[in-house]
């Protein structure tokens, strides 16, 4: 009896997985060693020649300046969260859960329009710009946007939500006895942060660390809209191949190759003893 | 021999917001002994400790170690190390880095820490365990490197906040009497809170017996059971048969108390009032059962259940008092009464403890 049920309940999201994200995946995957013709459309005909292309000069530039972006946004989001997250812990329950709300609370917002938003802030006649001029802190204002910084505002910005929660979880769990041992055995705060709470919050780390590093490399607005595109993410490849430049097949090659990387990066976690709790189990 | 006072405390409180959970404590801990604090749960026990190691401030009053004041001085910096009650091993550390932990944070050589770690393991019993993690141990095991962990500072005081709760009961006794030979070894003074009295009789030198935030006596484990100075400490410490009654009156270095209406027990005069109230405490193992006929202090019981566990049998007997009497009776003694439907308990001058007041 116990047995069916759960099989019914799961139905639904067992349909949901297999029809939106396998099936899809599995028609990427298939798609990536056919040929594309010249109107956007490709032939029936194997080709390891998406693949190939990969190794591109300027593709593998793409790779590298998202990975930059991917990684700087990470740290910086690391460096908020952690020191967020223990403030936020030593709260009592009623403020911990107001502030989490407030953590939470953009999410009610598309993220395309709290990217616009920003403009309204960053922009040369922006509000950042105005009020520093008028207080005459700055004599020329400053360039926020349209160039890496401003991807790197509107990436972490976006994403920080992402290493705060799974980084959270983590750091409420942590026996406060552990941190009072340390303390009773000669350890200064420095000391515990490094040797007792980083190592007993890894797993929350890495999972924010793929929450905010994949969907950074795959943010293709953000840098459109705050970076001008200028900058080449490969989420704006991706989007290109697939809506401007109508090679699909080359654009199924690359989502490929980004979820092998993910894929990757797992693995590694793992092979070095990690434990993936907190996402039960990618 | 006057041994040095170690730990001191002056007048120290503690409250948060406006309750008072520590009451202007007062004591000195002498270098090698065992103090133990006991009291029921929520008594304030442990929160002293933990003023003592430094992990909660005082709200008032001054804490010394070994002379020194400790306000405004750190857990960190404090030459005190705690047991905890769950051993809080760092999860993530092998039992030697647990173990090296405190050494490494005084930046000693490795060689020495390599060297003084396998001699606490030698110590423990647990040679052979270095790569280990916590997980991997059973409990008294991991009772062993939380030790190991704390000693290995060589902390003036060893602070245990019930390091024992969570052992089973066999293991916890083995466990007290390797704690008590390690400190007689060590010579270590070690402040134990618990809440198991016979742990707290079994292994201290001193007892400090607490309630609700105040000390209510502080005695050797002898003094405490055989001389308590209130009917709470008579209650707690061991069992205990009590009654209160009244003072009626004093003639010739005797007094005449009388117990819920009904039955007179003759005292030694202390110096009583006629009217005064008196609590009279007599143990389990001091109830006599008599066949000789004596002119006072004779009551007719009536055996209402027993059980034998081994060595003794413990009868409950009912009599005209309210409450039942608990005797703990040797098999020669029992075997008396067995068949017999009404019998006398004597109360002999010497085995009962009067406490003056109803308190």
């Amino acid at each position: 009896m116990n047995r069916i049920f759960k099989r019914l309940a799961s139905l639904p999201i067992s349909f949901y997985c297999l029809l939106l994200i396998l099936l899809p995946l599995v028609y990427i995957f298939f798609l990536s060693f056919l040929k594309s013709d010249s109107y956007g459309g490709f032939t029936y005909v194997f080709t390891l020649q998406n693949y190939l292309k990969l190794f591109d000069v300027v593709y593998l530039k793409v790779f590298a300046q998202s990975f930059f972006i991917a990684f700087i946004t990470t740290v910086i989001c690391i460096l908020i969260s952690y020191p967020f997250c223990l403030f936020v812990n030593e709260k009592s329950k009623m403020v911990q859960s107001i502030l989490m709300t407030l953590v939470i609370l953009p999410f009610l917002t598309n993220s395309l329009i709290r990217t616009y938003g920003w403009m309204v802030l960053l922009r040369k006649e922006g509000i950042i710009n105005t009020i520093l001029l008028n207080f005459h802190i700055i004599k020329e204002p400053l360039s926020l946007m349209y160039n890496n910084l401003g991807i790197i505002i509107g990436m972490v910005y976006t994403l920080l939500p992402f290493m705060i929660l799974p980084l959270y979880s983590s750091i409420s769990k942590i026996d406060p006895r552990y941190i009072e041992a340390a303390k009773d055995l000669g350890a200064s705060k420095l000391t515990i942060f490094f040797k007792i709470i980083v190592p007993l919050t890894v797993s929350g780390l890495f999972n924010g660390v793929l929450m905010v590093f994949i969907p950074c490399i795959g943010y293709f607005f953000i840098s459109d809209l705050l970076g001008g595109g200028k900058l080449m993410l490969l989420g704006n490849l991706i989007k290109n191949q697939f809506l401007t430049a109508r090679d699909w097949p080359f654009g199924a090659a690359i989502s490929i190759a980004l979820l092998l990387v993910t894929y990757l990066l797992v693995r590694i976690y793992r092979k070095s003893g990690g434990e993936m709790d907190d996402l039960g189990g990618l | 021999m006057e041994s040095k006072v170690i730990v001191k405390l002056e007048n120290v409180s503690k409250s948060y917001g406006t309750k008072n959970v520590v009451k202007n404590f007062n004591l000195e801990v002498y270098e090698g002994e065992i103090v133990t604090f006991l009291g029921p749960s929520g008594c304030g026990k442990t929160t002293v400790l933990r003023m003592i190691s430094g992990l909660e401030p005082v709200t008032s009053g001054k804490i010394f170690i070994d002379g020194k004041d400790m306000n405004g001085i750190e857990a960190m910096d404090r030459e005190v190390n705690t047991i905890f009650q769950s051993y809080a091993l760092f999860p993530h550390l092998s039992v030697y880095d647990n173990i090296a932990f405190g050494l490494k944070m005084k930046k000693e050589k490795k060689g020495n820490i390599q060297k003084k770690v396998k001699e606490m393991l030698k110590l423990v019993n647990l040679q052979g365990y270095e790569k280990r993690l916590p997980h991997e141990l059973s409990g008294g095991e991991q009772q062993r490197v939380a030790i190991a962990r704390a000693l290995i500072n060589k902390p003036k005081v060893l602070l245990l906040d019930e390091p024992l709760s969570a052992l089973d009961k066999k293991l916890k006794k083995q466990m007290r009497v390797e704690l008590k030979e390690l400190q007689q070894k060590l010579g270590i003074t070690f402040i134990y809170v618990t809440h198991d009295q016979s742990e707290a009789l079994s292994l201290s030198d001193r007892i400090l017996l607490m309630r609700n935030g105040s000390i209510i006596q502080l005695a050797t484990p002898y003094e405490l059971y055989e001389h308590p100075k209130s009917k709470f400490a008579a209650d707690f410490i061991g069992d205990a048969n009590i009654f209160t009654g009244e003072i009626l009156g004093v003639s010739k270095g005797l007094a005449n108390v009388l117990i819920d209406d009904t039955f007179h027990i003759i005292l030694k005069d202390d110096g009583y009032q006629k009217g005064e109230s008196v609590t009279i405490v007599i143990r389990p193992e001091n109830m006599n059962v008599t066949t000789v006929n004596k002119e006072y202090n004779l009551l007719d019981v009536e055996m209402k259940n027993y059980s034998y566990d081994g060595a003794y049998y413990t009868v409950f007997a009912k009599s005209s008092l309210k409450k039942d009497l608990k005797l703990l009776l040797t098999k020669e003694k029992f075997a008396n009464i067995q068949n017999k439907k009404i019998w006398k308990v004597f109360f002999d001058f010497d085995d009962m403890v009067v406490i003056r007041g109803n308190k």
